[in-house]
Order: C-alpha cells, then structure tokens, then sequence
C-alpha cells in the first residue's frame, strides 16, 4: 500500500470519501491572545475504515473532530459529510443531520445515573421516532452487540467502566449511524477493555461500512487502526495506513 | 432501520437461542425516571412548592373561614333572593329602604312570598355586669320563615316567639357571661338567653338572634322600623326562575334604590368588603408573594442543580442530535411532575391543617375556588421554576464540555 497523499485526492481503490475537509480554519480568542488551532486543514475521510487521528495534546485534534461532526463551527473553509455541505445547514439542520448520521463516543461515559443500559441505548432511538417494541429491539440488539445483553437492566452505579463506555457505544451504534466520532473512547479504560471498545469501532467500519474517525493518545488502538492520520500544530503532518503492529516500528 | 442481532459478543462465544428482549415499554421518559432515582435531590422542591401552596390555602381558609362567620345569617336562611338598600356593600351595614318597596316585590307573579327581617345595634349587660357591643338580628319567626337558619328547630323557633326571647352563639356565652336560661339586658330591657347556636360568632362583639318583635321592642329610637326595612326575604314560586326574576325584580328599582342578590351573591359582596376593609386581603397579598418567591427561589435551584449534575449527559445527547428544545421539554415535565406531587403534600397538610383546626374550633374553610387557586398557585411556582432553572441548557454545547 502507498502512502496517502495529505491532500485528498481520487484514490480509485476507494469509495468517495464520506467527509472531506477543504481549508477548514479555526481559531479561539482575539488579539495578541489569539489562538489559530487549525490551520486551513485539508482532509478526507472515507467509510469502512477506522482512521486514528493522534498528536500531542493541544495540537487541535478534538477541535478538528467537533468541526467534521458539526459541532463546532469553522472560520473557513467547508466540510462535505455524505453529499451535504455540513457548515450550509442552520442550527435545527445540524441537530437533524447529526441525529440521522452520527454517533459519538467519548472520553467520559455521560450515562445517565437514572437510567438502565437499555434506556440508555433506547434514548436517542426515541429521539430520532422509533418508539415501543421496534425501540426496545433494536437497543437490546445494539446491547447485545457490544457483549451487554445481561446487563441490560443495570444502572450505571451497577457497571464497570469497561461496561460503562461499551454501554455508551451502543448508544451511538444504535441508529446504525453512517458515520460515528470517538474522542480518546479507551483513554480512561485498562488494557482489556480499551481493546474491546476499539474492537467494536474496528467492526463497526467493516462490518457496517460505517466512516469511523477516532482521536486518541493510546498507541494501543494503531494495530486496529486502518488509517492514521498525524496531528501537530493545527496541522495534518502525516498521513498513512497503520502499521500492523502496535509497538513495533514506526514509520512516523 | 432495524439493526440484525449478531450474537457473537466481542468475546466470540454464540448464543444457542435468540436472546429475550426484556419487558419494556419501549419509550424512556428521562424526567420522570430521574425523577424516582434521584427524589431525595427533588424532595426540597416538592417541599418548597408545597410550603408556598400550603401558605396560601391556609391564609385563604382563615380569612374565609373568619369572615364566613360574618354571612351566616344569609347562608343559613331560606330565602331564593335577598333585597337590600342600593349602595349597601356589605350584609351586616345594610342601609335602610322604605317599607313599601315590599307591595312592589309581591306583585310579581313569580314571587311566593316576600318577608322582612331586622338588624339593630346594642349595649348587652349580662348578669355579671360586663358590657358588649351585640348585634341584634330579628328573623321572622312564623312557620313559613324565610330568615330562621335551616339548622334552628322547631323548639328554638317556638321559643323565639315569646318577646325577649335570644338565642347566643355557644362561643360568645363566655364573653356574655351568661348561660342557658340566665337573664341579661340589651339597651336596658330585658332579655333571656333560651338557647344557643354554633358557627355563627361575630368577628368582633356578639351576635344574638331574636324575633323582629324583639328587635323593634329593643329599638332605641320609636316610630322607626315602621316606614324602613333593612332587608326584604324573597321565595319564589320555582326556584329554577332565580335568574330571570332576579333581573326583573332590579329592573323595579329606580336607580339605586334597591338591590336583589342571591344569598351566594350576597356572601361574597361582603367577605370581599371584608377582606378588603380590614387590611387582611393586603396582608394576605404580602405573604402569597412571600411563598411565590420562596418557592420559586428554592425549586427553581434544585431543578437547576440537577440539570448541571447531568449537563455532560445532555451534551451528548446534543451531540448525537437532540435539539435543545427537547432538553427543554425535559426539564418542564420535571417542573410538572414537581408541581403535582408538591400539591399532594399541600392537600395532605391541608387536610391535617383542617382537622386540627375543627378539633381547637378555628374558623377555617375552603370553599372550592380556593382549592382550584391554591392548585393554580402551586403548579404555577413550579412551572415558573422550571423556565427560571432552564439557563444552563443553554450551555450544553457538546464541543465545549466533551473535549
Ligand atoms: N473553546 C475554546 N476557547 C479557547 N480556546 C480553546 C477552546 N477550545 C480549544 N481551545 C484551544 O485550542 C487548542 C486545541 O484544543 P483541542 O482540544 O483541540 O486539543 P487536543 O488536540 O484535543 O488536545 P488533547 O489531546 O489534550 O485533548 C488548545 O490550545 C486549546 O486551549
Ligand atoms: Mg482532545
């Protein structure tokens, strides 16, 4: 396999990418305490494929994932996710485009204390229609998916941080979302369980052909990683498939 | 959409079966079960929405129940419709009108009967000597009265027949200093107490109940109470007619000359002059908006602390596409179901509050608009609350909190 080129270009081994990233820029704050985080980033991302994004902390990769899942807004340039010009799209058009194509997963469970496994799965399901024995289905599927089926009536005092974050993959699993987003999903997990969760994100891009883009530190998730992509700066500095081994040579 | 069950787990084992779903009625309310997981954080709310309903009924239900007293004569009477003097605003300082206003009432062909009932002043001496300010009421005291209370019988209106004759209030016999039987005077004639009452205390003095001969033989001023009537009793022939000739009967009057009400109409003129003349509506309106206050302050901070505790979690659920006014709606059912169960509390307390008071016999009543108010009342503390703790959804951008 050859490198990836920074800028993305027809790649005819491909499917179109479903995000890609023409000139994003970003910055916080004003004057002298200025901060340029992402520096007219050109990027895409394309479906079956895990891609990692890692970096040092504060090069911007966080803020990189919240502008291609359309929670944060760029200064410029434009992000196409699936056909749709994700930065044209109001406010109620982002919650309507992220509600039908995106799942998220993040460093902090945020599971609600109140509610059990399934509820939790089942939430976002209400949210986007689906209500009543199709809702309870699919939630449980999605539970069962991720290993959880017994646990499906536990709240989460009753869960392991492992099962914790397992629990939240199924919530942004559940719709069978095109695309999902991971922010450092195994940063607060042990070795076991950091693996379980990355295999679940692996599976969702071959199984499902979902676009699964995954921030994180742990050099662990590269083995499963399909693509990485390396972040300095407010920079993409390299680009290439993800060596095989986790702690073997390094390309970068 | 509907996602195949893959049962190998991450581990790789297969299940033999079909897993069972488990039982669930396939809709999460997010309000109500954080509501029941967490009620130790919600029960300061309900308790503060309960202290600001209580307060109102409780105020409401003293004020009532004290100046009901002062209407009892019109409430226990039998009389379809009332006629006073036309600027009276209240019952117990109703102004005299010319006797014959009666000749122009009973041409009415609805009219049954029309009856006259008197009111007067007076110095009570008891037997001790103490003095009291009384009010003397004379009913009518034939068989077809329309004045007696319906709780007076047929012994006690024989007994008001006789010329002297009164009837006290069981509270007041204290304060008159006298008992069944005893002799006192009333403007130096004198009077003999054949029997006692219950609920129908005066806010103020005594009330004592006698026939119209009484009143008149007690009359300071002779030759009065001939030509003037302070109030004119009306029986119709159907009672289903009140409306109608109620409206014919005003129409009579020329000007102000006179009033007809309805006993409720009649109540409520005067409870309301009451309430307004003494200060107590204004001391009331003091302390309602106390409660209002005290109970937004606290609902409103308990439901906004719960919202904060759980903002990471509603970050998420914006970041996987739930509007905020969904959030929102969210926390309005929380308000809602606040609101309910700080309204059982009320009725509860309410309940105990209305025993305790029947047992020390305190005046207290709550009519049925002041159980719909306090109900309005209540919830609304607790809706207002919500829309006051609604600020820190506002908040939850998923890019700011879940970096
Ligand atoms: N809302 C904000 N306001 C001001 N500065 C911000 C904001 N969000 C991010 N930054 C700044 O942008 C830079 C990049 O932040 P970002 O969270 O993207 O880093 P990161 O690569 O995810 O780091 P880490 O690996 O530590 O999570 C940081 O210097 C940070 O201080
Ligand atoms: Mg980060």
């Amino acid at each position: 396999m050859t490198m990836h080129a920074l800028v993305p270009s027809p790649d005819a081994t491909r499917a179109t990418p479903a995000v890609t990233a023409r000139g994003v820029d970003k910055s916080f704050g004003a004057g002298a305490a200025r901060n340029h985080v992402l520096k007219a980033i050109d990027i895409a991302i394309h479906p079956g494929e895990l891609t990692l994004i890692m970096g040092p902390s504060g090069c911007g990769k966080s803020t990189l994932l919240a502008v291609l899942s359309g929670l944060l807004r760029p200064d410029a340039g434009s992000v196409e996710v699936l056909g749709t010009a994700l930065w044209d799209l109001d406010d109620d058009g982002l919650d309507a485009f992220r509600l039908a194509h995106c799942g998220f997963v993040f460093q902090g469970f945020n599971l609600f204390g109140a509610l059990t496994a399934l509820e939790q799965v089942m939430l976002p399901l209400n949210y986007a229609g689906v209500t009543g024995r199709a809702a309870v289905e699919q939630a449980y599927a999605a539970l069962c998916d991720v290993g959880l089926g017994p646990q499906a009536g536990l709240r989460p005092s009753e869960l392991s941080g492992g099962q914790k974050q397992r629990v939240a993959v199924a919530r942004a699993f559940v719709k069978d979302p095109a695309l999902v987003f991971a922010d450092e999903p195994t940063s607060a997990l042990d070795k076991e369980n950091g693996q379980v969760v990355v295999g679940l994100l692996h599976r969702a891009a071959r199984e499902r052909g979902a676009t699964v883009l995954c921030v994180t530190h742990d050099p662990r998730l590269v083995a499963h990683a399909d693509r990485l992509l390396r972040m300095e700066d407010g920079r993409i500095t390299a680009d290439g498939p993800a060596p095989a081994a986790p702690s073997g040579h390094s390309p970068y | 959409m509907t996602i195949a069950l893959r049962q190998p787990g991450p581990t790789g084992t297969t299940l033999p079966v079909a897993p069972k779903v488990p039982p669930h009625p396939g809709t999460v309310s997010l309000a109500r079960s954080s509501l029941l997981y967490e009620w130790k954080r919600y029960l300061a709310a309900v308790l503060a929405v309960a202290f600001s309903g209580l307060l109102v009924i409780v105020q409401v239900g003293l004020l009532v129940g004290m100046f009901a007293t002062a209407t009892q004569v019109v409430d226990r009477a039998r009389a379809d419709l009332w006629v006073v003097e036309g600027k009276t605003l209240s019952f117990d300082l109703a102004r005299d009108m010319p006797a014959r206003i009666e000749m122009r009432l009973r041409a009415h062909p609805a009219v049954a009967t029309v009856q006259s009932m008197a009111i007067t002043g007076g110095d009570w001496r008891g037997p001790g000597g103490g003095k009291v300010l009384v009010l003397v009421t004379g009913f009518d005291v034939t068989d077809g009265s329309l004045s007696l209370p319906r709780d007076f019988d047929e012994a006690k209106r024989l007994a008001l027949r006789e010329v002297g004759a009164v009837i006290v209030d069981e509270i007041d016999l204290a304060k008159l200093g006298v008992g069944v039987g005893d002799i006192a005077e009333i403007n130096g004639r004198r009077v003999r107490v054949v029997g006692t009452t219950s609920g129908m205390r005066a806010i103020g003095g005594a009330n004592v109940f006698a026939s119209k001969a009484t009143v008149a033989s007690l009359s300071t001023s002779p030759g009065s109470g001939a030509e003037t009537q302070s109030y004119f009793l009306i029986k119709l022939q159907s009672p289903d007619a009140v409306d109608a000739v109620q409206e014919q009967l005003q129409a009579l009057s020329s000007g102000d000359e006179f009033k007809v009400l309805k006993p409720d109409e009649l109540s409520v003129m005067t409870q309301l002059y009451w309430l307004i003349e003494s200060g107590a509506g204004a001391g009331f309106g003091f302390s309602a908006l106390l409660g209002l206050i005290v109970g937004i302050a606290i609902t409103s901070q308990t439901l906004r602390g719960a919202i904060l505790t759980s903002l990471r979690e509603y970050a998420t659920l914006r970041a996987l596409g739930v509007p905020v006014r969904a959030l929102r709606r969210v926390v309005m059912e929380q308000s809602l179901w606040v609101g309910l169960a700080g309204l059982l509390v009320t009725a509860v307390t309410t309940w105990v509050v209305a025993a305790l008071a029947a047992a020390a016999t305190v005046a207290i009543a709550f009519p049925w608009w002041s159980m719909v108010g306090t109900a309005a009342f209540t919830l609304a503390v607790a809706l207002v609350s919500g829309l006051f703790s609604l600020r820190p959804l506002y908040r939850t951008e998923p890019a700011e909190l879940l970096r």
